[in-house]
């Protein structure tokens, strides 16, 4: 296993430099630059600024300079917020993005599993109907809808909670249900699917003949080889939740990675938009990790010996 | 490694990973920044709308940068809130030579920095300094190539700062000699890239110089709190010469970008100003009392490509802007009470009277278009495509253009909505037929909206050269007489808008202002500024 672990890491640097130069020579094709405005500089200026980003150069050799600080893992000042370093924006984004995106995936877990299991042990029952229409509300209505809902009848018409901002429950609770909702009714219809599935298998009836109580056939057994369609669907949703989502952070005023992503793009702020290309790739290539190994430990017949 | 150890060990690593996680979401969580503390303490919170770029004056470049350097920190005049006339500030009077060309500012002796240090001429010195050397990379510095060699020392064409036009006569006397006499010299003084920063701070900390910890101010307010994103808190400096008129304690201005929650947290009593009302929200809040709208000194117009055919013919320009009625637009559109325009200069700048422009008149556009040879009778107008950067205020104001042009001249356009990196890039190249734009006064003077048409002026941007328009702005730049030279002025306009048309105005902005009611203090001025200096609360 740990053999494992260590290969698959190693076979991630390959795959993130391919990600990073790809990017960084797309980047450098799209037109318009960091310090193209509305009101135009006068050619003497522009000259000036080009010369001390380094942006009059070639870019294989812009891309060379970019790779030397990367290696010394250096991000590069941004280009738009000129008193910030992209390692400073990142590490002061991403704790936020995590916190939220981290409750955001609890929330999910902890009503989706529950109700995707409920779902299963009474199908086509009138609470499972209930349920899995419940989940296709989740799933189909979009997030900013159910935040906006959210702020105006809690913060706006209640005054239970805050509009905007980060730190306090009051200010959490509406953009962590809001992210959460759309997880947990795949997970909700993931886990009912894969506990259907396992329920009528032989190793369940066998636990159920050796007299087991049923609390524990479906826990230790049922469970554990039903919730692998939900732990594989949790890799690449973790990364993306922990990258952020652009429209709650606006809506709310958070703090978070998640609008650099698409906003330093806009910008054309260069160093900004590598530095999250970088993270959401490493994200992305962690959590797969993390769930080959979770597989092997959740369904006994596979191995990585 | 066994089976069972195996899972076992794989176990540990994840409770481990899952008991980080859990004590990194919870930690960091703190209590809610804006709630006063139920003292009688002056708090008042705002909606900067973005997060601001730099809070280094000289480096800024856009709106809600220089409204929070403007509390920050305080230059030789300041712009009176209310008429945007220069009035005394650091520099308690100036004296202006015959010629207009030297200007002697006499600064107040008890002005200080938050740290207590005299805020002295050397200080203006090394500030505007900082600007003009390339290292500093400001993007304004043009605002200040005004000053005699100023810009040849900034693309090196000299190296000794001393040809420069700035002169330290004492602590409390500098003296700046300009290139030519600029009318408008002293509205600039007033702008955020000839703000003074603390020598001391800049040196030790470098571009950590803004950071709460780091920086001295010396306006009314100073920094005790930046979380980039989330908000910017200020609070009163004992050590300004006018505490005594600042009545606000505290300040906490937030950088929400969406201005619906922006709406709803003023309306859940989270914030007491906001500057822009939500267009979907105009006609519900236009009529509180919590609405000031206000004129603008920014204009909303469409640039024409002449380099393009049939835009090469001013006839046509001239008719596709007979055949836009503005009024429709502006009472169906934008909604907020915008007017329409006819002129590209705003009205409302002192002792300037824009020339009366072409007005709606789709008759005589029918009648240019056949004269230029296109119409029922003659050749066929080719179609044409209007660009705007994407946002849904564009789309609709294009698409009211689109069916006038249709209806009243049967011409065909199309619409084609780009990314703004991408319409600035097109209209850099020239590479449009027809463009939406928008221009924002940066001093209260005509020269701001009519200098860009000159010759290759980097926001021409459509082609259009007029040898006579370019020697009546030069001539204007150098009259002393200010009546004679509105007057030239006037005459530039005339031509740009009444024979020319590169350009077609279609409307003038409103400040469209949400203040609480308790808010007292407040000034609405022609460019949005809003010094809070002068603001208290009434609860």
């Amino acid at each position: 296993m740990f053999r494992f672990i260590v290969l698959r890491l190693l076979g991630a640097i390959p795959v993130l430099l391919v990600i990073v130069t790809l990017s960084f020579f797309l980047m450098k094709e799209a037109p318009g630059g960091p310090f193209d405005r509305e009101r135009a500089l006068p050619p003497e200026v522009q000259k000036v600024i080009e010369e001390r980003y380094h942006l009059n150069e070639p870019v294989t050799k812009q891309y060379l300079r970019y790779m030397g600080d990367l290696a010394h893992g250096d991000l590069g000042p941004s280009f738009k917020y000129k008193d910030r370093t992209v390692n400073e924006i990142i590490a002061q984004s991403l704790p936020v993005t995590i916190q939220l995106g981290g409750l955001a995936l609890i929330f999910a877990l902890l009503i989706g599993i529950p109700a995707g299991c409920i779902a299963a042990l009474r199908q086509n029952s009138a609470l499972d109907y209930a349920t899995m229409s419940f989940s296709m509300i989740g799933v189909s209505v979009p997030n900013y809808v159910v935040l906006s809902v959210l702020i105006y009848v809690f913060a706006v018409k209640l005054n239970l909670v805050s509009v905007s901002g980060w730190g306090s429950p009051k200010q959490m609770i509406c953009p962590v249900i809001a992210l959460g909702l759309i997880y947990s009714a795949y997970i909700a219809r993931l886990s009912r699917a894969g506990m259907l599935e396992v329920i009528r298998q032989d190793f369940v009836r066998t636990a159920r003949a050796k007299g087991l109580y049923e609390r524990i056939v479906i826990i230790r057994h049922c469970l554990k080889a039903g919730l692998l369609p939900v732990v594989s669907y949790l890799g690449p949703a973790c990364a993306a939740i922990l990258t952020g989502s652009l429209v709650i952070e606006t809506i709310s005023g958070i703090p978070g990675i998640g609008r650099e992503f698409v906003h330093s793009a806009l910008n054309r702020d260069y160093t900004l938009t590598m530095g999250t290309v970088i993270l959401y790739s490493s994200f992305l290539i962690f959590f797969n990790l993390v769930v080959d190994v979770l597989y092997a430990y959740l369904d006994p017949r596979i191995t990585y010996e | 490694m066994s089976k069972g150890r195996m899972l076992k060990s794989v176990r540990v690593v994840f409770s481990f990973i899952f008991l980080i996680s859990v004590s990194m979401i919870f930690a960091g969580c703190n209590g809610d920044a804006g709630k006063s503390e139920g003292s009688g303490e002056q708090l008042f919170r705002f909606n900067l709308a973005t997060e601001p770029e730099t809070l280094d004056p000289a480096l800024m470049t856009g709106s809600p940068e220089f409204t929070a350097a403007m509390q920050l920190f305080e230059g030789l005049v300041v712009n009176d809130p209310n008429t945007l006339e220069p009035i005394p500030a650091v520099a308690k009077k100036w004296d202006i030579s015959d010629d207009g060309l030297v200007y002697t500012f006499y600064l107040r002796d008890d002005a200080k920095w938050s740290n207590g240090d005299p805020v002295t001429a050397n200080d203006f010195y090394y500030s505007w300094k900082r600007v003009l050397e390339p290292e500093t990379v400001s993007e304004y510095v043009y605002q200040l190539f005004y000053v005699r060699n100023a810009k040849k020392y900034y693309e090196r064409k000299i190296t000794d700062f001393n040809e420069v036009g700035l002169e330290v006569i004492d602590d409390y006397t500098f003296r700046v000699t300009l290139e030519n006499p600029t009318a408008f010299w002293l509205d600039l003084v007033a702008f955020h890239t000839l703000l003074p920063v603390n020598r001391k701070a800049v040196e030790e900390h470098g571009v950590k110089w803004t950071r709460p910890e780091n920086i001295i101010c010396n306006g009314p307010f100073m920094l005790t709190e930046w979380v980039p994103k989330a908000h910017i808190t200020m609070v009163k400096n004992p050590n300004y010469y006018d505490s005594g008129a600042v009545k606000l304690d505290k300040i906490i201005a937030y950088t929400i970008e969406d201005n619906i929650t922006s709406l709803q947290m003023l309306e859940a009593g989270e914030s007491d100003w906001m500057n822009t009302i939500p267009i979907t929200h105009i006609d519900k809040m236009k009529n509180k009392p919590e609405a000031h709208i206000t004129p603008m000194m920014t204009t909303y117009y469409y640039r024409f490509n002449v380099k393009k055919k049939p835009l090469d013919d001013k006839r046509v320009r001239m008719a596709l802007n007979l055949a836009v009625d503005k009024q429709t637009i502006v009472d169906y559109v934008t909604k907020a009470g915008q007017t329409p325009a006819t002129t590209f200069v705003p009205p409302g700048i002192p002792g300037y009277n824009p020339p009366p422009g072409p007005e709606y008149n789709p008759e005589k556009a029918r009648q240019l278009l056949a004269e230029a040879g296109y119409g029922p009778d003659g050749k066929k107008f080719p179609e044409l495509q209007i660009i705007y950067n994407t946002s849904e205020g564009h789309k609709k104001i294009a698409e009211t253009i689109q069916q006038m042009w249709m209806d009243e001249l049967g011409i065909r356009v199309q619409l084609h909505n780009v990314e703004w990196k991408v319409y600035l890039k097109n209209l850099q190249a020239l590479d449009y037929d027809i463009a939406r734009a928008a221009w924002i006064a940066d001093y209260t003077d005509p020269n701001t909206f009519l200098d860009m048409w000159v010759t290759d002026g980097g926001n021409n941007q459509t082609g259009w050269s007029s040898a006579k328009y370019d020697g009546l702005i030069e001539s204007a730049a150098s009259e002393l007489d200010p009546v004679k030279r509105m007057e030239i002025m006037k005459e530039a306009e005339d031509l740009l808008i009444n024979d020319e048309m590169p350009i077609m105005p279609i409307y003038f902005y409103v400040n469209t202002n949400l203040v609480k009611t308790y808010v007292k203090g407040m000034s609405f001025n022609l460019r949005d500024l809003h010094p809070l200096k002068y603001v208290w609360l009434e609860k």
